[in-house]
């Protein structure tokens, strides 16, 4: 299977920590990417009505909090096990690179 | 923080599709005031164009594709059209009791071509041919008055009859004790062999257009004149764009599954009404010759036909089976519906009654 677009992958991963609201999200990517990767809201809520068209992801609630509606997202059992999937099939070509390209911490 | 950036960002939401504006146009905007530093006396122009690209982001992937709107414009009582997918209800909603919405599907009905048609002939016609000015009258007093009459009374019965079948509520609303699903509707005809069809047709147009075209039987009747000159050749034209149209659906044809009408009937029927086709095209390739002036018009609608059926034999040989009605047509074949129940609990039944003894 194809791999996922990085903004994607990272929103997957920021949704496994739980329930998050789009704001959420975007710090936790940043977080998770060290500040690499900012989302606006186009790149997000595209990527979120992908995840959700597949199934990966479901709104659950939404409020107002000051005046600005916010709506949650969660992962869905088959979002959890594609993240896992698509985190280990990363994690092995990045171990295959490193052996090949003799980085520190890659296979002997 | 001042009100300034959340009123520049209100401004932008027109950007966002109608029906996506109170939930993600909302949503957009709250994140974008999110991610201002605190303090913030204008949007800055990042967070503008943010904006904007989630607006039109949106709109690319928020609006449906022409075939759901065509289903909606072309529905009537007469077909079963009108049903658009679920994840579509929701812009349905928004858009059914709208004026503008209802008069765009008006202009593309059928009345408007009808219109279209009259105004585009009657243009070249000249005192000097009666006959067409009199049929052209008569599209003219058919077609406007009854665009008049859709646009008076036939709006609301649309809109009901689209609320109907989409288990939208009267005034248009999504209706909150109804579960919507996607489904598969009855197909109006069997899949009846396609080549069977073409065949007699070709077949029967033949012979058709030599009979008429016999100077003991042909028409002859009829002057030819500039107007009925272009009448003749837009006619032919218009034929020939169907048939390619049809063409290009027989070469992109593609299995779909359900099983086609076989047995005797269905070949039967196919021959029947393809050959009785075959006599009507022949006699309309005549009156093409006839109005145009041009002899060689009455072969277009048997020349059409031979091309169609060696289309439908390579396509067939191409997909090793018979390509029935549904490949050609699929309006014909069975078509998407939403199936929508009421959430309601259903009454208890009846207490049984003890038997007689």
């Amino acid at each position: 299977m194809a791999l996922m677009r990085e903004p994607s992958y990272l929103i997957l991963v920021a949704l496994d920590g739980g329930e998050r609201h789009g704001y959420g999200i975007t710090l936790d990517v940043s977080e998770l990417s060290d500040g690499r990767v900012k989302l606006g809201a186009g790149t997000l809520y595209g990527a979120l009505d992908r995840l959700v068209e597949s199934g990966l992801a479901e709104a659950t609630r939404s409020e107002t909090v000051d005046g600005r509606l916010r709506r949650y997202y969660q992962l869905t059992e088959t979002g959890g096990a594609r993240a896992r999937q698509e985190t280990r099939e990363r994690l092995s070509i990045a171990r295959a690179a490193a052996s090949q390209l003799g980085l520190a911490g890659g296979a002997a | 923080m001042t009100a300034r950036p959340e009123t520049s960002a209100q401004r932008l939401l027109w950007l966002f599709p109608e029906w996506t504006r109170p939930v993600r146009g909302q949503e957009a905007i709250g994140l974008v005031l999110d991610q201002l530093p605190a303090g913030a006396a204008r949007l800055p122009l990042r967070a503008r164009a943010d904006l904007i690209r989630a607006g039109l982001q949106a709109r690319r992937t928020h609006t449906p594709g022409r075939k759901v709107r065509a289903d909606v414009a072309l529905a009537s009582q007469f077909n079963s059209r009108g049903s658009v997918p679920v994840r579509w209800r929701p812009w349905l909603a928004t858009k059914v009791s709208s004026r503008r919405f209802q008069f765009r599907c008006l202009a593309r009905s059928r009345w408007p071509a009808m219109l279209y048609l009259s105004l585009f002939a009657i243009g070249r016609v000249g005192s000097d041919d009666p006959y067409i000015v009199a049929t052209l009258a008569f599209l003219l007093v058919v077609a406007v008055p009854g665009m008049g009459l859709w646009a008076l009374s036939g709006r609301p019965r649309w809109r009901a009859m689209i609320c109907a079948r989409n288990g939208l509520a009267a005034d248009g609303n999504l209706r909150e004790d109804v579960v919507a699903r996607d489904a598969v509707g009855v197909p109006a005809v069997a899949n009846l062999p396609v080549l069977a069809v073409l065949g007699c047709a070709a077949i029967t147009s033949g012979p058709v257009v030599v009979l008429m075209m016999h100077p003991l039987y042909g028409l002859t009747y009829m002057q030819v004149t500039s107007a009925g000159r272009v009448v003749g050749w837009f006619t032919a034209v218009t034929l020939v764009i169907l048939v390619v149209f049809v063409a290009l659906r027989i070469l992109r044809a593609v299995d779909r599954g359900p099983a086609r009408a076989t047995g005797l009937a269905a070949w039967g029927l196919a021959g029947v009404g393809g050959g009785f086709g075959g006599g009507v095209l022949g006699f309309y390739g005549v009156l093409f010759a006839d109005v145009s002036g041009v002899g060689a018009l009455s072969l277009l609608p048997c020349a059409c036909l031979v091309t169609l059926v060696l289309l439908v034999a390579a396509a067939q040989r191409r997909l090793s089976r018979l390509l029935g009605l549904w490949d050609v047509v699929s309006e014909l074949g069975p078509q998407a519906r939403v199936q929508w129940l009421p959430q309601a609990e259903l009454p208890p039944p009846p207490a049984a009654r003890p038997l007689a003894q």
